[in-house]
């Protein structure tokens, strides 16, 4: 799994070591600088700190090729700005992209570009279950209980979507192959084939949904208080990074 | 030590499927029980660890009654169950996430829960896959990360739902031998199966039929008997009792495979 967007890369530098709820508050208070941002030079600033950032956890610019996949839709959203922003028109014809389009289509686009790269950044330096474990503490002091829910029922359903998302697209593969083999004309009709494809998974995902409940339940699950294999920590270090994300954060916003 | 006295079960559309059930099942003994599809064996099992409740009837495991709230997870933590489809059981991304699901809500601490993680994943020989993701896994080594994920919980009875049904052959014999280890270390097994071949390891065979049991006793007796009815059996087990029958065997002998057979019938030097 190793160079894919979102993934987990094992290594031993001093973004892996950082609580997962630093990292995860860091990448909070770094998109609300990157959405505040209007000019490109400070986007600038951000992409510079996301390569220092890269270079210290280790992962290598390679990494950065891994958003290739949403390349459509970065080249999606810039298209829009372009043409549906009004200003001057770059061509003298009745359908052109403007200039102010072409502006905020680069500055909206980068700035999305930016949030995936520095959410990439957290996910491929802390494992799953360490980021699950930081939502849970996060989320534990809010009186959550009120709307029926916990903290560690969230938590639960996080890491059972890490496993069963995969495992549903595969699924849903399955059932579109055993379709095709019987004659389906899913490539013919993508939107009949769709609907035969959905009812099946939907059936089978309810199924499965059953059996793991059970499956859990058999295993002592009960939603309101479980500990974890990872125990979160802080050290002075990550003290130490919070403050300085806080600071720069409040002195950008405020000052 | 599990029991079930005059257990029955009817589900809310009416179907019975267990009828008037008597089970006891002794600390340390290792039970097979053999049903076709649809004769009531997960249905039975899941009394076992209070996943269902008996509609007529009493289990108690240990003697905790499975239809009080107050010993549910006591009862759960006592009897660990394997089910039957690999993907449907796992809840982590990774191999020791989901191993440590159990102990994790056990609220155990952190160095415990690695401690029990360590030894489950060593008991079922999985070291080197601890950080894998359960997306790469086969369905065998898949299998075993559920049996694992048990282990976590050092439960006293183990049961066992059909666990090799979706595996291939090889898989299939390395997970009899991780059963039977744990039997001889002291586990208390109740193994659930429609191979006829797998219940030949166990003390006692327990048949089900249409939701009422059909034997029960050693694999010898209720193998014999059904051999008698003139039903199938393993092909080795057949050529046994026609040997027997005819007096070229000793009637005590009861090969396991087709080897031991052999070996009865012309031993090597």
């Amino acid at each position: 799994m190793e160079g894919f967007l979102f993934s987990y890369v094992a290594g031993k530098s001093i973004l892996h070591g950082l609580d997962p709820r630093v990292k995860i508050f860091s990448v909070m208070c770094l998109s609300i600088l990157i959405f505040k941002s209007s000019a490109l030079v400070d986007l600038l600033v951000f992409a510079l700190l996301f390569v220092g950032l890269t270079i210290l956890a280790g992962s290598g610019l390679s990494g950065i090729m891994s958003v290739r996949p949403l390349l459509p839709i970065f080249v999606f959203i810039f298209l829009i700005h372009s043409f549906f922003t009004e200003g001057a028109a770059l061509f003298n014809s009745q359908f052109s992209p403007t200039y102010e389009g072409l502006l905020k289509g680069s500055l909206v686009t980068v700035r999305f570009v930016l949030l995936i790269l520095y959410g990439s950044l957290l996910t491929s330096t802390t494992r799953p279950a360490v980021i699950t474990a930081g939502i849970e503490r996060i989320l534990r002091p809010l009186p959550l209980r009120r709307v029926g829910v916990t903290s560690f029922e969230i938590a639960t359903m996080m890491s059972l979507a890490l496993y069963f998302v995969p495992h549903l697209l595969w699924y849903a593969g399955q059932i579109k192959d055993s379709q095709l083999s019987r004659g389906s004309k899913y490539r013919r009709n993508p939107i009949s084939g769709t609907l035969s494809l959905a009812i099946p998974v939907l059936k089978g995902s309810m199924r499965m949904a059953d059996d793991v409940a059970m499956a859990m339940e058999s295993r002592c699950y009960q939603g309101n208080f479980r500990t974890s294999l990872f125990e979160l920590k802080m050290t002075a270090r990550d003290v130490l990074v919070c403050s300085v994300v806080l600071g720069v954060t409040a002195l950008v916003l405020y000052a | 030590m599990i029991e079930l006295k005059g257990v029955s079960y009817i589900y809310p559309n009416g179907n019975k499927v267990l009828d008037d059930i008597y089970i006891r099942i002794e600390n340390g003994s290792f039970t097979t029980i053999l049903g076709d599809n649809g004769s009531g064996k997960s249905t039975l099992i899941r009394h076992m660890n209070g996943l269902l409740k008996p509609s007529q009837g009493v289990v108690s495991v240990c003697g905790m009654d499975t239809a009080s709230p107050a010993d549910i997870w006591k009862i759960r933590q006592t009897v660990g169950m394997v089910f039957q489809d690999p993907h449907s059981q796992a809840v982590g991304a990774t191999v020791e996430e989901d191993v440590a699901f159990g102990p994790e809500n056990l609220a155990l601490e952190s160095d415990e829960i690695r401690l029990r993680v360590t030894n489950a994943i060593a008991n079922v020989g999985l070291e080197c896959l601890e950080d894998s993701l359960l997306m790469s896994l086969s369905g065998g080594q898949l299998q075993k990360t559920a049996i694992a994920g048990v282990l976590a919980m050092v439960p006293e009875i183990l049961i066992f739902d059909e666990v090799t049904s979706m595996l291939d052959s090889d898989s299939r014999s390395q997970i009899i031998d991780i059963v039977r280890q744990l039997n001889k270390r002291g586990k208390t097994v109740v193994y659930v199966t429609h191979h006829m071949e797998e219940a030949l390891f166990a003390d006692r065979v327990i048949v089900l039929e249409n939701g009422y049991i059909a034997s029960d006793g050693t694999p010898w007796d209720v193998f014999r008997e059904i051999y008698a009815s003139g039903r199938k059996v393993p092909p080795h087990l057949e050529l046994a009792f026609r040997l027997q029958d005819a007096g070229m065997i000793s009637p005590d002998v009861f090969p396991m495979d087709a080897l031991s057979l052999k070996e009865e019938i012309c031993p090597s030097r």
